[in-house]
């Protein structure tokens, strides 16, 4: 491979891809091997990529794999649980969601479980669409679709937990439905 | 489709897509008719939005891009130009003299089989196909440890000068073997093999290296405590030999 056409496949993709290392991993210094281990792996796999089109989603899914097989063999697997959740959003006020940053955001990503981190971040990382993370994570896109839906719906709650956190206030979450913020 | 159908198959859509797929077209559809799922909709995605735009925020840490620059952009060692064919052969050689040797002992094979096998691996390509990239020792000897690989490794001091590439394990006839790669001023890879544990037949020798040449590779391999070091670059002994000092 050209070292130009590596940089700027790099350049590219790679903030987005430690974004999406450190929403599944949770620390920073395996998100920086997760994302030195796509790149490894794509420098010496690339030329067998017929289609560079798909270089996107290739290198998604080689770095979820490397998680799924770090996590394997360090036992850590997640195990889920996994019900399509018709259940209404918890609504965030606008000024809740302007008050946070990026990194309580990815605190809250964080407190999910893995099932629902992995097709959240990627939702919101590059556009991805669901049809596109059924294939990056290898599961029917049914199954993404009920992820994405719980998975919301955990973020959100997360979420107004950890600004009420901030604030002092009490929030209740009457069978999850969500609900107004009490001060 | 009730709005409740609607909205779990609409937490999936982004606003810019998904069309051309019948069901979300479908939701799409009823969204545009009720005036309320509109309304909740464009809530929704505006959310989405925000988030997007959060996690947006998030900065890889200084230093990752470099290092992502400095990963071999191919297979570091040229063997196809050297002569494919022939290191092939040396290599499927190696394997039928290390299966003879095998034979032979019916137990722990003789070293040299072993040194046969990692120039096999250098030949074939394998042993570039680095599990962790990165310049520093300390690390690799981290991430060695944590993959119960040798970790406390003692580096000649010629060779401990040299910046570090990266590193592997690997199991090899019931051993664990730690390598690491060094880079030369010429571009040329110094890889060092760490094998746990060395009761063998014509083991090397304790603390000083005996040298042995296979094709355009030479190798020095010693015994430090427990474990056995094979070092292998392309040069003469000599070259070898400045990667102690």
């Amino acid at each position: 491979m050209a070292d130009a056409d590596f940089e700027s496949v790099v350049e590219r993709f790679y903030k987005s891809l430690y974004c999406f290392a450190l929403s599944l991993a949770r620390n920073e210094p395996e998100a920086w091997d997760l994302t030195q281990q796509t790149f490894t792996i794509w420098a010496r796999k690339s030329h067998q990529l017929r289609d560079p089109a798909k270089a996107k989603s290739w290198l998604f899914r080689t770095l979820h794999r490397e998680f799924l097989g770090n996590r394997r063999r360090g036992g850590r697997a997640e195990e889920l649980d996994l019900d399509a959740s018709h259940a209404e959003l918890p609504a965030i006020p606008s000024a809740v969601m302007a008050e946070m940053d990026g990194r309580t955001v990815l605190a809250a990503l964080h407190r999910l479980e893995e099932i629902f981190r992995a097709p959240l971040a990627l939702f919101y990382l590059e556009g991805h669409s669901y049809r596109e993370i059924a294939e990056i994570l290898e599961i029917p896109a049914g199954t993404v679709m009920s992820r994405l839906a719980r998975g919301k719906q955990a973020l959100r709650e997360h979420l107004l937990t950890a600004s009420a956190a901030t604030e002092g206030k009490t929030i209740p979450f009457p069978d999850g439905q969500g609900g107004p913020i009490h001060g | 489709m009730d709005n409740l159908q609607a909205k779990f198959l609409l937490r999936a859509a982004r606003p810019d897509d998904e069309v051309a797929d019948p069901l979300l077209a479908e939701a799409l559809a009823q969204a545009r008719r009720d005036p309320e799922l509109a309304r909740w909709l464009r809530e929704e995605q505006e959310l989405d939005a925000l988030l997007y735009a959060k996690l947006g925020e998030i900065a890889p840490p200084p230093g990752l891009r470099d290092a992502l620059s400095a990963i071999p952009k191919v297979t570091p060692m040229p063997a196809r130009s050297w002569r494919p064919t022939g290191w092939l052969a040396l290599a499927a050689a190696l394997a039928v003299l290390a299966t003879l040797a095998g034979l032979l002992f019916r137990g722990e094979p003789a070293f040299p089989s072993y040194e046969k096998d990692l120039v096999g691996q250098i030949a074939s390509g394998q042993a570039n196909q680095l599990s962790l990239v990165d310049p520093r020792l300390d690390a690799l000897k981290a991430w060695l440890a944590q993959n119960r690989a040798p970790h406390q490794l003692d580096v000649p001091a010629g060779t401990g000068r040299l910046p570090c590439i990266g590193c592997r394990t690997f199991t090899w006839r019931g051993r664990q073997i730690a390598q690491v790669c060094f880079a030369l001023d010429d571009g040329k890879i110094v890889h060092l093999f760490v094998i746990r544990q060395g009761d063998w037949h014509s083991a090397p020798p304790e603390g000083h290296p005996q040298f042995s040449s296979h094709g355009d590779w030479t190798l020095a391999s010693w015994r430090d405590g427990g474990d056995t070091y094979v070092m292998a670059r392309i040069g003469s002994s000599d070259d070898v030999l400045k990667l102690f000092n």
